[in-house]
């Protein structure tokens, strides 16, 4: 089995794996890093979205060969020395989370709307965060969650 | 509906004589179950039932017909059966004052996102004085003692939590008080205490670790404690942000296969038959078992009654255990399901319907309709997973169980193991909506590890649980109203009669729901069981003359599981959605005809909240409109207003914009877990009117991911919602949960009727109706 090479949350990570094993499950079952959730293994739903470099990325569709080399970025490390980045803080001063599987990704998906649209509209929250599934149904305070955040980011 | 219900003399009916076999048909299914439910109550005293009741069956008797009978739920609701069972065993905590002054707190109870948790501690800390942050909370494992008292479901927790556990608390804070004044020695009612200190006049102070360790077991004599006088409260009625809200959004709560609880426990998948309850005949896992990072595969039993099988594939991850799985080949079996369409369920659905009572008199018209709501899936972000590690004569489970003491049971017969060797770990976990009342997951785990014989971390897939998950029963629903129309001289006219007959997929309740009420009550049986809840959620709540609302069921291969909601889902869209052509046919505006009708003044409060602050009867623009809907339940009251547009962009789907939604549950504890609690199940009413549902084709579900069971999005929620909460109406809260489901997806189909001019009774509409 190859040794992949890759960075996440800023640390190097040199691995056995197959070219064709997902991403997902290599920093889940095997790093330990659990903060990307497995929903539904097809990239539809959203739980897992993390950042690849600066773009977002769903890990569970990301096989070893295109991660080598790459730096990822997970829910755990966009706060820096506790400090939380503003749409985390949003996330809670909206008190958004019911029960909280689908968030890390609905929270990285928001924080590069923000980056990319400082003030998006009703519209523009619909087509960037409508990918991001939530069964709980917490679409209306991830709204006032990002209009919030976007008065301080 | 009650008392005053007018019955129809003999001679409005035609036919009656060939209807009599029918007739006791009906009051076979109708009287019995709501007679053996009927003795539970009356067996605890609630002596205004029975007065009640035997007034209404004997005039119904001496019309010699079914109706006339106040629904059952009108009286004693599936909230009093789950009560009345539990409530021998809520008066036992755990409430531990640690020497670090801190307080530990166990609660028996599951959470899967509805915020309980939140709302059990600042229970707690109003009755300790205090802060929300000095309590650290778990969910209690399954514990035997518990019995019918550890279960989560029906919106009855914090209602069943209330004065149970604000008495516990208030009896150790009585202990914290009197032992105070003895150690410093002054009078206990000179002693105040706050933030974890309890203070004497002269400054002299305890921490609460100093006086009492707390209190933990049956506890009985705390019923009799004095909770706090409701004017003291400053944490109950506060918003109060989730506890965990910091470590959702850091990434730091671990969901059930996020734990590192034992170690080596593999993650695990299994390979399941094409069809429905299918069988493996033969497997070769040869190449399966040569790929890197696959470590064992095993034949298993799968579902909770073993009637399926499977193969089990463990590996290093669950990448590699799925290409484990892929990788092998694999004979099946045909199950049961094996071509058995959603159609053919339909047809045997229509003719186990029992009838509704025939059109009549020519005095009076009818209104009426069929409608079909399809097996829908619960589909909780986090599928169904278990870790389980069975060894050495005992299994440890840690699972996101609703129903501990079930899956307990259930894994113990069928290990073989006394229910003392099997411990079940409740862990919190994404989301539930009824699926978790069964514990599939927990169950498959423990077989799997059992015959492999080491620990593992089951997870079903997405497209396991969609395709061989659970699912809201598929409901047929005929509903039908007679009325005479106003008289010529401008008054109103009059609902004769309301008829409901739904038949349905029969709902799976053998989850132990019904332990407890059906052992209070008498052997009722499987079925009797369905009747139970049917008859206990059921009513109508306008004052409709004759009115009777039956349910009939048949067993199919396809598995199910209480849809937040349970029935009234489905019925209570279909009632609402008749009122609202009633409305119509009598020449009424939609709000007027149902102030008018309605019986309820808790509910017309809601309903004139929300048509107050929805400008109800505003102008609207063309192919758009308003539409209400208004439920009762779980003592609690809600009612609905939507704004929806359709398109003329046929591709486009209709969309909710706005939605005013007014609650009364009495009492709310959190404002701001209630209202998520509102627009949640707002929310699954778009997703269930307007945009999905399962299809079972030749014994195959044939939807598989979020890309084709296609719940609401983002793009399809409206961006202006509005919660009223009603004053404080009571004592005690009533149930939140599933409370607006039936309301909102009454209004959103009130909506499309308005806005299109058609009449919903297929859903989801967007799959059975052109946009007009």
């Amino acid at each position: 089995m190859p040794d992949i090479t890759f960075n996440i949350n800023e640390t190097p990570v040199t691995i056995d794996a197959e070219n064709d094993d997902e991403l997902l499950y290599l920093i889940r079952d095997r790093l330990g890093i659990t903060g990307p959730k497995y929903g539904c293994g097809v990239g539809v739903c959203g739980a897992c979205t993390s950042f690849q470099g600066d773009e977002l990325v769903r890990p569970c569709i990301v096989p070893m060969a295109e991660a080598a080399g790459k730096s990822y970025t997970t829910i755990e490390a966009i706060a820096v020395d506790d400090v939380l980045h503003p749409v985390q803080q949003a996330w809670i001063d909206e008190d958004v989370a019911q029960c909280g599987y689908c968030q890390a990704g609905q929270i990285m998906t928001a924080v590069k709307l923000l980056e990319r649209n400082p003030n998006p509209s009703d519209d523009d929250i619909d087509a960037a965060m409508s990918d991001n599934y939530c069964r709980c149904g917490t679409y209306h305070r991830i709204r006032k969650a990002i209009k919030r955040a976007a008065q301080t980011v | 509906m009650n008392s005053q219900t007018t019955v129809a003399s003999r001679t409005d009916l035609p036919g009656t004589e060939a209807l009599s076999a029918q007739v006791d048909r009906r009051s076979f299914v109708g009287y019995m179950i709501k007679g053996s439910t009927l003795a539970v109550a009356l067996t605890v005293g609630a002596d205004t039932l029975a007065a009640k009741s035997s007034a209404a069956t004997s005039r119904s008797r001496s019309a010699g017909l079914l109706p006339g009978v106040p629904e059952l739920a009108d009286e004693l609701d599936l909230t009093d059966l789950l009560l009345m069972s539990g409530d021998p065993y809520y008066y036992d905590y755990l409430i531990r004052i640690t020497p670090e002054n801190r307080v530990r707190f166990e609660l028996p109870r599951m959470e899967v996102g509805q915020g309980i948790i939140t709302a059990a501690v600042m229970i707690v800390a109003e009755e300790l004085d205090v802060p929300v942050d000095m309590i650290d909370p778990s969910l209690s494992p399954a514990e035997i003692r518990r019995s019918t008292g550890q279960i989560t479901g029906g919106s009855h927790s914090i209602t069943s939590l209330w004065d149970p556990l604000r008495k516990v608390a208030a009896a150790l804070r009585t202990m914290i008080v009197i032992g105070a004044g003895a150690q410093l020695g002054v009078a206990a009612g000179e002693i105040t205490i706050s933030g974890g200190v309890a203070l004497a006049p002269d400054g002299r102070s305890l921490r609460y670790a100093d006086i009492s360790q707390g209190v933990e077991g049956r506890n009985d004599l705390a019923r009799t404690a004095i909770p706090k006088d409701p004017a003291d409260y400053r944490v109950i009625g506060q918003p109060t942000v989730r506890l965990d809200a910091r470590d959702i959004v850091t990434g730091k709560v671990n969901y059930a296969m996020d734990l590192d609880v034992v170690p080596g426990a593999l993650p695990t998948v299994v390979a399941r038959p094409p069809t429905l309850g299918g069988t493996v005949a033969s497997f070769d896992a040869a190449v399966a078992r040569s790929l890197p990072g696959v470590v064992d595969i095993a034949e298993v039993p799968t579902d909770v009654e073993g009637a399926s099988s499977g193969v089990a594939v463990i590996a290093r991850s669950f990448g590699e255990a799925f290409r484990g799985r892929d990788a092998l080949e694999i004979q099946w079996n045909a199950g049961e399901a094996e071509d058995l369409s959603d159609d053919d369920i339909i047809a045997d659905l229509r003719a186990i319907n029992l009838p509704t009572l025939p059109a009549v008199s020519r005095l009076t018209e009818r209104v009426s309709g069929e409608f079909i709501f399809p097996y829908v899936a619960h589909a909780p972000m986090e599928t169904m997973t278990a870790v389980a590690d069975v060894s050495s004569g005992k299994a440890r489970i840690w699972t996101g169980a609703k129903t501990p003491l079930a899956a307990q049971a259930k894994i113990a017969r069928d290990l073989g193991l006394a229910p003392t060797n099997v411990e079940v770990n409740v862990i919190k976990t994404g989301g539930s909506f009824g699926r978790r009342l069964f514990f599939d997951a927990a169950v498959e785990a423990a077989r799997i590890s059992d015959i492999v014989g080491r620990p593992i971390k089951l997870m079903f897939t997405r497209q396991e649980d969609t395709k061989f998950g659970r699912a809201r029963p598929l409901s047929v629903h005929n509903v039908q109203a007679t009325f005479s129309s106003g008289g010529l001289l401008g008054g109103k006219g009059k609902v004769r009669s309301f008829d409901h007959r739904a038949a349905t997929s029969a709902l799976d309740l053998r989850h132990g729901f019904g332990e407890g009420i059906t052992a209070a009550g008498g052997e009722i049986g499987a079925f009797g069981f369905s009747q139970t809840i049917w008859h206990t959620t059921q009513l109508l709540q306008y004052d409709f003359g004759a009115t009777s609302l039956l349910l009939n069921e048949k067993e199919f291969p396809v598995p199910t599981s209480s849809w937040r909601g349970i029935y009234s889902g489905t019925a209570g869209v279909a009632n609402e959605v008749i009122v609202d052509e009633l409305a119509r046919a009598m020449g009424e505006n939609e709000y007027d005809f149902r102030m008018r009708t309605l019986d309820d003044d808790r509910t017309k409060a809601v309903l004139e909240r929300v048509a107050e602050a929805g400008n109800w009867g505003r102008d609207m623009p063309p192919q758009a409109a308003q539409g209400l809907g208004v439920h009762k339940e779980y003592k609690s009251r809600a009612a609905v207003l939507a704004e929806l547009t359709t398109s003329q962009d046929t591709d486009e789907d209709a969309r909710v914009t706005k939605m005013v939604i007014a609650v009364d549950v009495n009492r709310v504890v959190n404002p701001t877990g209630l209202e998520a609690q509102v627009i949640g199940a707002a929310t699954d009413a778009i997703t269930t009117i307007l945009r999905t549902g399962l299809h079972l084709d030749n014994g195959a579900i044939r939807e598989s991911s979020y890309g084709d069971f296609e719940i609401a999005q983002m793009k399809h929620t409206p961006p202006e919602i509005e919660v009223i909460f009603m004053p404080t109406n009571g004592e005690r809260p009533g149930g939140a949960g599933e409370l607006v489901v039936p309301a909102a997806a009454a209004a959103i189909a009130n909506a499309f009727a308005r806005a299109t001019g058609i009449k919903p009774r297929r859903f989801p509409l967007r799959d059975f109706y052109q946009e007009a």
